[in-house]
C-alpha cells in the first residue's frame, strides 16, 4: 500500500495531474491552470527554474576554466547518450538513472529534469500539412489519422502566436503558413541556391526559411511571459536568460504558475497511473521519489500523460490492473508498437565558388530548409513517403596553425576567412512505422526505483534505407544544378534514434481495435487519461515533431476543460 | 560588468522583471576558483616555459599574458586521466634533464634552444598526440579562447543581437 507522503489525500487531490513537464507537459499545464484547474505537474528530474539554474547561460568562452573540457570529477558515470560538452553536460543523466536494454542499437536521449527537451530541443516548427495526415491512409501504413489539417491549425495558431515562431509566409501546399514573427534572413549563398532550386524545379521543390521557435519582435504576449527579444548568441541550449527561445521553462511553466493553479513536484518518478474497476476511471498517479525512494500517491480527475514517447509508453504499459493486465487501456495490445523516428541518415556538403567578396556578420539560430517533394501528391517511387532537407550555408574561418613562437602568435591573431562558401545538408525522412519496432517492459529485471526495465527494439527498415539513398540522389543533383563543387553525399548507418524525435507507441486513430488513442488524445478505454506527447503519433510526418505536440496538446486540454464542465469525464 | 548591465536593460526593455542570479556578477576570470593542482612549482615553471616558446609574446600578447599556462595546469589536473598526468610530469622532468645536459634549466635557455628541444619531444602522451603537439594544441586552445584574442583580434561578440547574410568584404 502506498504511503501517505506525509500529507493527507486532500492535500495530494488535484483537478489534473500531467506527468513530464517538457514541450507538451508544459502546454498542458499551461491549458488547464488558465481554465482554473488545480494542477499537478510532475517530472522525475531535478527542477530547473528560468534563468536561476542555466548556470553556463550567456558565458564567453573564456568564462569556462577549462574551455569546453569537462573535469573527470564531473563527467564520471553520466549516461553514454546525452550532452557532453562543458556547456550542457549539466543535462546528461547519470549511468544508472534508468537502465534500458537495448536489443538492437538504438540512441535514446532522455532530458530528466524540469522542462524536460524544451530547453534542449533544435526549436524547429514547421507545420503538419493535410499530405501528412493523409499518409497512412493513402500509402496503407499504419491507422489513418483521426485528424486533418483543419483540427488542428487554429491550435498551431494558438501556440505559434504565444510560443513566438519566426518564420516567413511562404504560400505552400506541402507546409502551411503560420503566424509569424520576423524572419532572419538567408544568406547570399542560400538565396541563390534558392533561385538554383526555383530554376531547375519549378514548383516542386522549394528552399524558404526554417521557421523557428524565437522571438525576433516581442509581442504583448511575450513580454507578458517576461521573455525578449533574441539576441542572436546561438547558445539555446544551455537555457536563455532571455527566454529568446520557447522552452517550458521560460514560457508555460512560469504562465501556469502565475496563475496560482500550479504545483511543481521535481523528483517524481511516476510508477503507474492508478485505474478504479469500479467507476472505469484513473483517479491518479502512484510516483517513487528520487531521493527518498517512497511512493506517493496523487489524484486527480484527469490525468495527461507527457513523459516523452518511450516513458510515456513505459508508464502505461507497467500501469496494470485486473481490468488492464497489458497495460493501461492495452486491449489490443499494440501499445509500444510502431515507434517511429526520423530518417537522418543522409547528409551531404558541397563548395561554393563565387561569393568570394561577401561573408557574413552576427548569428542565426536557424537555417534554411526544403520541405518534401517526394511523393507528395501521389506515389511516384519506388519506396514510400519522402524527406525534408535542411539547409545552410557558411563562410567559416581559420588560422594558420604551423610553426612555433612569435609567427605563430601573429598567425593565432590573425584569422583568414575560407575561400570559399561551403553549403552542408541534412536530410529529415519520415519513417513508415511497422510493428516489429517497438518497446516492452522486461519480465524480470528492474531498475533502482523497482520499475521494470525498458526494452527497445528499433531499426531501420529497408523503405528508410530506399529513401535516404534517394536523399543521397537527389540532393546530389540539386547541388550540381546549382553550380556547387566538391559535391559529398551519403546515406550513413547513423544509430536510429539519433533525431531525438521518437514518436508512436500508443497512436491514435479511430478505431479502438487498432489504436490506442480517440482524436482527442483520450484513451480509448480510459477516457480521463489523455496522451499527447510523441507517443500519439500514428505516423511521423518530415518536420520537427514538437510543434505538432504542443498544438495536440492545447487542443487535448481545451477539449477535457470542456468535457469536464460537463460532467463527462 | 557591462553585460549584465546589457541583460538587464534587454530585460527591462521588455518588460520582464526578472532577477538575474549571482553567477551573471561574476563574469570574470579573476572570480574563478583556481582549481586543483597537480603540478609542483617547478614543473609550473616549466609549463610556462613551455608556453612561452610555443606562443611567446610578439611585445603585445604572448600564451603568459593571456593566462595560457593557468589554463595548462588546471585542465591537466582536472581533466586528463592520472595515466596522462603522468606521461606529462615525466616528459616535464625529461624536458628538463634534455636541458640540463645543454646548459640549465629549460627555462633559462634562449629562444631557438628551447624551440628545439620541445620539438624534439616525441614520446606519446595521448592515443593520437606526442608531448610536443600536445602542449601545442592545448596552448593554442588557451590562448584562442582567452577574452583578449576573442574580442581583440576575432571579432568575437557575445551577444550580436543581428544576423547579416551577405555582408560586403569591402565595407567591412
Amino acid at each position: 500500500m502506498a504511503n501517505l507522503g506525509g500529507k493527507s489525500k486532500q492535500e495530494r487531490s488535484f483537478d489534473a495531474i500531467v506527468i513530464g513537464s517538457g514541450a507538451s507537459g508544459g502546454w498542458a499545464a499551461k491549458e488547464l491552470c488558465d481554465a482554473g484547474l488545480k494542477t499537478l505537474v510532475l517530472d522525475r528530474g531535478r527542477n530547473v527554474k528560468h534563468i536561476e539554474d542555466y548556470p553556463t547561460a550567456s558565458k564567453a568562452p573564456w568564462e569556462f576554466e577549462f574551455r569546453g573540457s569537462i573535469p573527470i570529477e564531473q563527467r564520471s558515470g553520466l549516461n553514454r547518450v546525452g550532452w557532453k560538452d562543458a556547456e550542457r553536460v549539466h543535462w546528461t543523466i547519470a549511468e544508472d538513472e534508468q537502465p534500458v536494454i537495448f536489443e538492437k542499437p538504438f540512441r535514446w536521449f532522455r532530458g530528466y529534469h524540469v522542462g524536460g527537451k524544451s530547453l534542449l530541443w533544435a526549436r524547429q516548427t514547421q507545420r503538419w500539412s493535410d499530405f501528412d495526415f493523409e499518409g497512412p491512409a493513402r500509402d496503407g501504413f499504419a491507422v489513418n489519422w483521426p485528424i486533418r489539417y483543419k483540427d488542428i491549425a487554429p491550435w498551431y495558431s494558438h501556440v505559434e502566436k504565444f510560443a513566438g515562431i519566426s518564420g516567413s509566409n511562404d504560400g505552400l501546399k506541402v507546409l502551411p503558413d503560420g503566424e509569424f514573427l520576423p524572419a532572419f534572413e538567408l544568406n547570399c549563398v542560400e538565396k541563390h541556391f534558392k533561385e538554383s532550386i526555383k530554376k531547375n524545379y519549378g514548383d516542386e521543390r522549394h528552399l524558404i526559411y526554417a521557421r523557428c521557435a524565437h522571438i525576433t519582435d516581442p509581442q504583448p504576449i511575450h513580454i507578458e511571459q517576461g521573455r525578449a527579444k533574441c539576441q542572436s548568441q546561438t547558445m539555446c541550449n544551455r537555457g536563455c536568460v532571455l527566454g529568446g527561445y520557447f522552452s517550458s521553462n521560460s514560457s508555460t511553466i512560469p504562465w501556469a504558475m502565475k496563475s496560482g493553479n500550479l504545483t511543481m513536484r521535481p523528483d517524481a518518478v511516476v510508477h503507474s497511473v492508478i485505474y478504479d474497476e469500479n467507476n472505469g476511471k484513473a483517479t491518479g498517479v502512484r510516483i517513487i521519489d528520487r531521493h527518498s525512494k517512497e511512493m506517493i500517491e496523487f489524484y486527480a480527475k484527469i490525468i495527461f500523460v507527457n513523459a516523452s514517447t518511450i516513458n510515456s509508453n513505459s508508464i502505461l504499459l507497467n500501469s496494470t490492473s485486473n481490468r488492464f493486465p497489458n497495460g493501461l487501456g492495452n486491449d489490443n495490445g499494440l501499445m509500444g508498437k510502431y515507434l517511429t523516428w526520423h530518417n537522418y541518415r543522409g547528409k551531404g556538403w558541397a563548395k561554393v565558388e563565387g561569393f568570394e567578396n561577401k561573408t557574413t556578420s552576427g548569428r542565426r539560430p536557424t537555417n534554411a530548409y526544403i520541405p518534401r517533394f517526394r511523393n507528395v501528391e501521389k506515389q511516384e517511387t519506388d519506396f514510400l513517403r519522402g524527406y525534408a532537407i535542411g539547409i545552410s550555408a557558411n563562410r567559416g574561418s581559420w588560422t594558420e596553425k604551423s610553426g612555433l613562437g612569435e609567427e605563430l602568435t601573429n598567425n593565432l591573431l590573425t584569422p583568414k576567412l575560407d575561400e570559399n562558401w561551403g553549403i552542408a545538408s541534412w536530410m529529415m525522412g519520415e519513417c513508415v512505422p511497422v510493428e516489429d519496432n517497438h518497446m516492452r517492459m522486461h519480465e524480470k529485471e528492474t531498475d533502482k526505483y523497482g520499475i521494470p526495465k525498458i526494452v527497445l527494439s528499433c531499426e531501420w527498415k529497408e523503405n528508410d534505407i530506399k529513401q535516404a539513398d534517394d536523399y543521397a540522389e537527389q540532393m546530389y543533383a540539386m547541388f550540381e544544378k546549382a553550380g556547387y563543387k566538391d559535391i559529398r553525399t551519403s546515406n550513413n548507418d547513423t544509430l536510429p534514434g539519433s533525431d531525438i524525435h521518437e514518436m508512436g507507441g500508443v497512436r491514435m486513430g479511430n478505431d479502438p481495435k487498432t489504436s490506442l488513442l480517440n482524436k482527442f488524445n483520450q484513451l480509448h478505454e480510459c477516457k480521463n487519461v489523455f496522451v499527447t506527447d510523441g507517443a500519439c503519433m500514428t505516423s511521423g510526418g518530415t518536420q520537427n515533431p514538437t510543434l505538432h505536440f504542443m498544438a495536440l496538446t492545447a487542443r487535448a486540454a481545451n477539449y477535457a476543460i470542456d468535457e469536464l464542465k460537463k460532467g463527462n469525464l | 560588468m557591462k553585460r549584465r548591465d546589457a541583460l538587464k536593460n534587454l530585460l527591462f526593455a521588455s518588460g520582464g522583471m526578472i532577477t538575474l542570479p549571482a553567477w551573471t556578477v561574476n563574469w570574470n576570470l579573476n572570480s574563478i576558483p583556481l582549481s586543483n593542482n597537480i603540478f609542483n612549482a617547478k614543473e609550473l615553471r616549466t609549463l610556462s616555459s613551455i608556453v612561452d616558446t610555443i606562443i611567446p609574446s610578439n611585445g603585445t600578447i604572448g600564451g603568459i599574458s593571456v593566462g595560457v599556462d593557468t589554463f595548462l595546469s588546471g585542465l591537466i589536473s582536472e581533466c586528463y586521466e592520472t595515466e596522462i598526468q603522468q606521461k606529462i610530469k615525466a616528459n616535464l622532468l625529461q624536458l628538463e634533464q634534455n636541458s640540463q645536459k645543454i646548459n640549465a634549466s629549460f627555462s633559462d635557455c634562449d629562444t631557438k634552444t628551447r624551440e628545439k628541444i620541445l620539438s624534439d619531444m616525441h614520446s606519446k602522451v595521448t592515443e593520437r598526440q606526442t608531448f610536443f603537439e600536445f602542449m601545442k594544441d592545448e596552448s593554442i586552445r588557451g590562448f584562442e579562447t582567452s577574452e583578449e584574442v576573442l574580442i581583440n583580434y576575432h571579432n568575437y561578440v557575445l551577444m550580436p543581437g543581428h544576423y547579416n547574410g551577405c555582408l560586403d568584404l569591402e565595407a567591412n
